[in-house]
């Protein structure tokens, strides 16, 4: 019991020790500090004009943003200064790209915030205000109000926050700081990717496609801008072939990647799966109304009865053979590949453990390669799945496959004239006989 | 008063961000998520302060707000169970031992106390690893504090018997 005990006290010390890395927590507390300062109780708000900092804390930013900003904004501006700003920062907190406070937003708010931060803090922050133009893009995408000219603004200002977070990076890597430039590109590489998914997942009966190219356009860009600078830091820190904790942070970061693809690939098996099971669930349901339909008719056709059964056979046969190829399509999936990226980190991790950060490295570099191959192979392969199997139920929708257009009102009339005929012979035959 | 409470409100978010997270990381088993929904908790927190009543107690409030966002997650999508990270090979049972203990690392630790079903695991959870009282457990959870103790005594009785059954 003790002995029990004891193991239990130790795990609850351990499970204390899952915690935020520093920089994680300087993230978040970066993120939940902005967005109290931006929204303020409503007793405070009134002190919440941005110029009253400014005012305090310098002209010369104000000035220079006054000539490089657009002149509503500058006159926007003038007249908050005048009749104070309360509330309206709210107004512009919550505007998007063409609203008429949007200006004061991310030329004055936003402006004022990165003038307070410095170093690291301050790309950070282009990193968040990099995120927030890819998420007011599919805001408006959803609103249905993006625009081309829009489209073009927001462009421009996602390179924007780009350079300025590259800029850093360069001023980075020049001091050596290797490890904190490679972090900070690869925060961006990571908010731009996961801005480019939250985008393939908005829902697509409001989102045409013409829409989603819209947005990704936007997006790819800037991504490959992210992923050539995390490229090219993790190559100086290669370069210098020293085994420190700037090879440790690249194996990690390349460790972390190669899990997250991971995941992606385990949900888009589920994904796969989960579309067999409903298009077979559907087909079986479509097929069940066919055949009850065809059940009411067969008190009036007898003759059908034998047509239906080589029928239902042949949509049985299709149904079944469309869902095993579907099935066949998720089991080719190469698993042999999957089961190397599993042994590439395995052993990276174990380098890891070593210390042998650079083997660790090459061998996490070798695994995310191949799991993107496998994860482009799979989104692939369930577009196909996606695609054979809508053809499934769309074939039962067609003239080939269903049973009413193959009896249509002719072949009724015909058939029942048929039976009505027989029907009176009889009868004229039972009239004849009976005395 | 009110400025004294944005000074008490980030200072106690500051101090609470590490537990906050955790909780997280103990419900939906995903470092990325949890920090998602540590953020959003504190976020909504402070929104809430803007319109609801006072908060007497943040702390638990933060809590609880976290617990509804986990549920809302479920709701929304599928979240990475312990149970399917077990199917995956992810055996955190017969990983800890008296020998292993120590090799583990915390995340590991906290799967591990998430072997036990979520309503005992919920209030060993915080009141061993957080040291919330049960009174506080129990404002979480909105249950009455007589049916935490229970939880606690018969999640303990749980684990104990996880950890019996691999030293047998």
């Amino acid at each position: 019991m003790n002995n029990e005990q004891d193991i239990f006290m130790k795990l609850v010390e351990k499970a204390k020790t899952a915690k935020l890395t520093e920089r994680e927590r300087a993230t978040l507390f970066l993120a939940v500090d902005t967005y109290v300062k931006n929204n303020k109780l409503k007793w405070l708000r009134p002190m919440e004009s941005p110029f009253a900092s400014f005012a305090i804390n310098g002209v010369r930013s104000f000035v220079s943003s006054w000539h490089i900003h657009s002149l509503r904004t500058a006159i926007v501006a003038l007249v908050l200064v005048i009749f104070g700003a309360g509330g309206t920062s709210l107004a512009a907190q919550n505007s998007l790209p063409g609203d008429f406070f949007y200006p004061i937003r991310v030329n004055v708010n936003e402006e004022i915030r990165a003038v307070f931060l410095s170093g690291s803090a301050r790309s950070e922050y282009e990193v968040v205000r990099a995120k927030k133009r890819v998420e007011e893009a599919k805001e408006l995408i959803v609103q249905n109000k993006m625009s081309p000219e829009i489209q073009k603004k927001i462009v421009m200002k996602l390179n924007s926050h780009i350079s300025r977070v590259q800029k850093d990076i360069d001023a980075l890597t020049q001091k050596g700081e290797l490890k904190t430039a490679f972090e900070i590109s690869s925060d961006l590489e990571t908010s731009l990717v996961e801005g480019e998914t939250s985008v393939s997942e908005l829902p697509q009966d409001e989102v045409s496609d013409e829409e989603l190219a819209s947005i990704n356009d936007i997006i790819r860009g800037p991504r490959k801008a992210s992923i050539m600078s995390r490229e090219k830091t993790e190559s100086q820190i290669l370069t210098l072939q020293a085994n420190d904790e700037n090879t440790r942070a690249i194996a990690e970061a390349k460790f972390e990647a190669v899990k997250k693809i991971l995941q992606t690939i385990e949900d888009g098996i589920l994904f796969g799966q989960k579309k067999l099971i409903d298009t077979g669930a559907e087909a079986g349901t479509k097929f069940k109304t066919e055949t009850e339909i065809e059940a009411e008719t067969k008190t009036e056709i007898e003759t059908k009865i034998e047509t239906d059964a080589e029928f239902e056979t042949e949509i049985e046969v299709e149904i079944k053979s469309e869902i095993e190829t579907g099935a066949e399509v998720q089991t080719d999936m190469d698993f042999d590949q999957l089961k190397r990226v599993r042994e590439l980190l395995k052993k990276g991790e174990e380098k890891l453990i070593s210390m042998e950060y650079n083997q660790a490295f090459t061998l996490f570099k070798e695994a995310y390669e191949l799991a993107q191959a496998i994860q482009l192979g799979l989104q692939l392969e369930n577009n196909d799945i996606h695609n054979e199997l809508d053809g499934v139920i769309l074939d039962l929708d067609s003239s080939d496959f269903d049973l009413n257009d193959s009896f249509d009102d002719n072949f009724y009339a015909d058939e029942k004239s048929v039976l009505e005929m027989d029907t009176e012979q009889e009868n004229e035959k039972d009239m004849l006989i009976t005395p | 008063m009110n400025k004294d409470f944005e000074r008490h409100f980030l200072e106690i978010y500051k101090q609470n961000a590490d537990a906050i997270f955790r909780y997280c990381l103990l419900r939906v088993s995903d470092r990325e998520l949890a920090k998602d929904i540590a953020q959003e908790t504190l976020m909504k927190v402070w929104q809430y302060a803007q319109k609801g009543p006072e908060i007497l107690n943040l702390r638990a409030f933060m809590f609880k707000t976290a617990k509804n966002l986990v549920i809302d997650q479920y709701r929304k999508k599928k979240v990475t169970s312990l149970d399917g990270l077990m199917e995956q090979g992810f055996d955190v049972g017969a990983e800890i031992s008296e020998t292993l203990i120590d090799k583990i690392d915390g995340e590991r630790a906290m799967a591990f106390l998430g072997t036990i079903p979520e309503k005992y695991r919920d209030a060993i959870y915080m009141q061993y690893v957080e040291g919330l009282s049960v009174k506080e457990i129990a404002e979480i959870s909105d249950e009455t504090e007589n049916n935490i103790s229970v939880r606690i005594h018969r999640g303990l009785q749980k684990l104990r018997s996880i950890l019996r059954d691999q030293h047998e």
